[in-house]
């Protein structure tokens, strides 16, 4: 009965708010309902129906404290992410029948020409599938599988050797908020804070994550960028500067932490506080701050990245044409400027490269930093994204929560890259085109 | 020419081939564990092993650490392959016994008192590590590397301190919560570079402050009176007491906290006093002090003066036999864990690395010998378990999420010591979490399966 409730309910919504949008865009709004009631047909049977509606059950246990400008409410975090759930699929679709249905009209209103339109194939013809198959055969059981596997597996509860699974909604997901227990709390514009968590553990792990990719990005690129300027100079024996700097990146995350955890090690014994010592300064806890130990990562993964920056950046400024330089020193523009209006402008595309590859890094690749360096420690304060999915899933076995785990984080990267195209891709300039 | 080079080389091909199936009437029996450093296991006894039973084939592999080896042990199982025998955890009990991928000891030896001319040796086995081992009674793994705390001295830093009279003075090492805080005020008021004392804000050092003070970790006598576990006990007045002598100790500068591997160098360069650790790690810190000129001494885990001593637990490892082997197979992995139970091969072991040796006959071996009266630091976790009483206490919990729980009080422990937490509530908070895996783990798993 709920369920039904629950479809009807879910339609009548999608019909109103895509009618609404719809016509707002001066498009029809019976169209828009008709659309808007498909799609939250669709999107709430296609959510729910694998759920087994199990949001709506009312013994969830699973909730977490809410306060926005000083009102406090109890928040079930399962029907929340079901809710959530909900609107994203339906949306999705609604998406998906508008353009289905705009390509139909397209379809129906265009005139084949075969012979004007290269690269097309006449007709219906099953020949682009044949060539496609092995692709997609392949992509289909070593990705897709594997990935749909993942998202079944991140509503069970399962651990790895233990025969038994048994469905546990979305308390996988909702766990993560609710830190398995009903204290966490968030603020919102209240008790004095603008945003504040408490005993929010995984919104932790995942700010570790997001202050791990801004830093490394920044001081990788900021750093690369300057050391790839100073061995551009023509000086004698620059091929084997330029050699000496990208050899770190030849280094794997493995050595990188062993070799940055012996520099930095806290106590009596690492190097950078025996130096410290020797100059009477007294040492500092490099890994045993949280701060610093943080500071100590970047500083790790950002040494490693930086070979790899250097050598792309050198190469980005070998193709900025000198004739623009010089007609920028002609107009009056001193080096400073020259680097800011020319130089920055023609290596954008080098620089939205190396940021994404360096952003991708810091996301999925600082395990082997961080576990030799600081085993995601003190406290957490260096476990990421990643480090957590596979302390969850490899150390504890417990693979259901590991896979909602890594769920959030494809959605992360799938953001990202989305976003990165969208905001930085306009602003990349691809030569004089 | 050509073709001699081309047969040559068919030959070449060919040989590996023939040596196999010269070899093809030999039983593999494949073991992986996790002991890379102790070079004993291939260089004596793999080649001893085949010596007595030629008819066995005996192939190590080393893995990286316990949870490596149960991971890729797991996958070997999913892929039908898995090798006969496997080095596990005492934090990783329950759950291999509940995956069904291996065969009970008891089962397997089925009351015999001898395999292939080898004797039984497991009701030799030494009563704290019986006990610890032990479920209902009947052994499911064979014992083997166990362990205890105990605390390793730099002695030369601590004569230099006045705080011992001479090298040999092992006394002086601090024995009690209370001494300890004594000797590292000494120790901190005399060098300016040495830290006093190191150990992890891990696991089993918990484990072992809650039954040296007789409190239980979990419900239903830490799952062996009968009834499965279905709560821990970590917020116990014990478990708070322990970590407020361990905050203590963090807040007046004398504990220290290393990275992965920085004890080692510390240790070397005689920049730490005390080094709480393994008894394990007795080779490899006696070593480390030979080589760098000091004076290596050991005593107890210091204890809590305030309660009664009650004894400590051992921790370590165990061999699992793969269930469903081949009868003359299985014969050959059985024969090899009684061979590893032989005194000699006890008291070698022993040597090499630190564990205590379990079976009374390798301890005997031992003694006369006369090797604890020479190697005084090697007898202190033998003395020390022996000195444990026979109690649920003392013989550690048994539960199916114990690794994962485990990971979880290191996390809280952590934060204990480092941020101003009170300690009441972060263990009430540990203590529910860890109640909801074991929760969950047991929905899984039904406690009557266990």
């Amino acid at each position: 009965m709920m369920a039904v409730l629950f479809t009807i309910l879910a339609s009548a919504l999608g019909a109103l708010i895509v009618g609404a949008i719809l016509k707002r865009r001066g498009k029809g709004l019976m169209g828009g309902m008709a659309l808007g009631a498909v799609a939250g047909l669709l999107g709430s049977l296609a959510t729910m129906v694998p759920l087994q509606y199990c949001v709506l059950e009312p013994e969830n246990h699973m909730f977490f404290e809410l306060s926005v400008l000083g009102q406090t409410v109890t928040v079930n975090a399962v029907a929340l992410l079901g809710i959530l759930l909900v609107f994203v699929v339906t949306w999705s679709f609604a998406l998906a029948i508008d353009r289905l249905r705009h390509q139909w009209q397209a379809r129906s209103t265009t005139v084949w020409k075969a012979d004007t339109a290269p690269g097309t194939f006449v007709g219906y013809d099953f020949s682009p599938w044949i060539f496609l198959a092995p692709t997609l055969v392949g992509l289909a059981v070593f990705t897709y599988y594997p990935a749909a596997q993942n998202f079944f597996l991140g509503t069970q509860l399962a651990r790895r050797g233990v025969a038994n699974t048994a469905f546990n909604c979305l308390d996988n997901f909702a766990s993560l908020i609710t830190s398995r227990l009903q204290d966490a709390h968030y603020y919102i514009l209240s008790d004095g804070f603008i945003w504040h968590a408490e005993n929010a553990r995984y919104l932790a792990v995942f700010g570790n994550s997001v202050f791990f990719s801004v830093f490394i990005v920044l001081v990788a690129n900021v750093l690369g960028l300057a050391i790839a300027l100073l061995a551009s100079q023509k000086i004698r024996g620059a091929s084997v500067y330029r050699t000496l700097m990208i050899w770190p990146y030849a280094i794997s995350g493995v050595v990188v932490g062993i070799v940055f955890a012996i520099l930095l090690g806290g106590g009596g014994s690492g190097f950078l506080n025996q130096v410290l010592r020797l100059f009477g300064a007294e040492p500092l806890p490099f890994l045993s701050d949280p701060w610093w130990a943080r500071a100590s990562v970047v500083a790790a993964a950002a040494w490693n990245k930086l070979g790899f920056n250097v050598l792309i950046y050198i190469a980005a400024l070998q193709s900025v044409p000198m004739e623009l330089m010089e007609a920028a020193s002609i107009d009056g523009a001193n080096a400073w400027k020259r680097f800011l209006n020319v130089t920055i402008p023609m290596i954008s595309p080098y620089i939205f490269f190396v940021v994404f590859l360096n952003l991708n890094y810091s996301f999925f690749d600082l395990y082997a930093v961080i576990d030799n360096l600081t085993e995601g420690g003190p406290v957490n304060a260096t476990t990421n994204l990643v480090v957590d999915v596979i302390r969850v899933g490899v150390e504890s076995r417990d693979i259901g929560k590991a896979a909602a785990q890594s769920i959030v984080l494809f959605m992360v990267v799938v953001g990202l890259t989305y976003m990165q195209f969208r905001v930085m891709g306009r602003r990349v300039t691809y030569g004089a085109d | 020419m050509k073709r001699i080079i081309v047969l040559m080389l068919v030959v070449l091909l060919l040989l590996p081939s023939l040596a196999n199936a010269q070899d093809d009437d030999r039983i593999t029996i494949r073991f992986w564990h996790i002991w890379g450093n102790v070079t004993w296991l291939p260089e004596v006894v793999e080649p001893a092993f085949e010596a007595a039973f030629p008819q066995y084939d005996l192939e190590l592999r080393v893995l990286d650490g316990y949870r490596n080896a149960y991971d890729l042990y797991t996958l070997a199982q999913e892929q039908g392959d898995p090798p006969e025998l496997l080095q596990g955890t005492s934090s990783n009990t329950q759950a291999p016994r509940d995956s069904g991928f291996f065969k009970p000891l008891h089962e397997a030896i089925a009351g015999r008192t001898e395999i292939n001319g080898i004797p039984v040796r497991l009701d030799e086995i030494v009563g704290p590590a019986a006990i610890f081992y032990q479920l209902d009674g009947e052994y499911y793994e064979l014992p083997w590397n166990a362990s205890t705390p105990i605390v390793f001295g730099n002695m030369d830093l601590l004569v230099e301190a006045g705080v011992a009279e001479d090298v040999n003075d092992f006394a002086a090492i601090p024995s009690t919560w209370a001494e300890v805080h004594e000797v590292c005020a000494v120790i901190v008021d005399k060098f300016d570079d040495v830290d006093c004392i190191n150990f992890g804000a891990g696991g089993w050092y918990f484990e072992n402050a809650l039954a040296m003070q007789g409190a239980f970790m979990a419900n239903n006598e830490n799952g062996r009176g009968g009834g499965c576990v279905t709560e821990v006990l970590f917020n116990s007045q014990e478990a708070v007491d322990y970590l407020a002598w361990h905050k203590s100790l963090e807040e007046a500068g004398y504990w220290v906290d290393y990275g992965r591997a920085e004890y080692n160098i510390t240790w070397a360069d005689s920049k730490l006093a005390l080094h709480m650790t393994s008894s394990a790690a007795a080779r490899g810190r006696v070593e480390i002090g030979e080589g760098n000129g000091f004076t290596v001494g050991a005593d107890r885990m210091p204890y809590n003066q305030d309660v009664d001593y009650v004894g400590n637990t051992v921790g370590g490892g165990m061999i699992l036999l793969t269930d469903g082997l081949e009868p003359e197979v299985e014969e050959g992995a059985l024969t090899f864990l009684m061979f590893l139970m032989e005194p000699e091969n006890i008291a070698n072991w022993h040597k090499s690395t630190g564990y205590i040796p379990v079976t009374q006959s390798g301890f005997d071996y031992l003694e006369a010998e006369g090797w604890f009266d020479e190697n005084p630091t090697f007898a202190v976790a033998t003395n020390q378990l022996m000195a444990s009483a026979r109690a649920p206490q003392t013989a550690g919990a048994i539960f199916g999420s114990f690794a994962q729980v485990y990971q979880m009080y290191r996390e809280v422990f952590q934060n204990i010591l480092r941020n101003d937490a009170d300690i009441q509530g972060a263990l009430d908070r540990l203590k529910a979490e860890a109640d909801l895996l074991i929760e969950e783990y047991n929905l899984l798993v039904p406690c009557e399966e266990m």
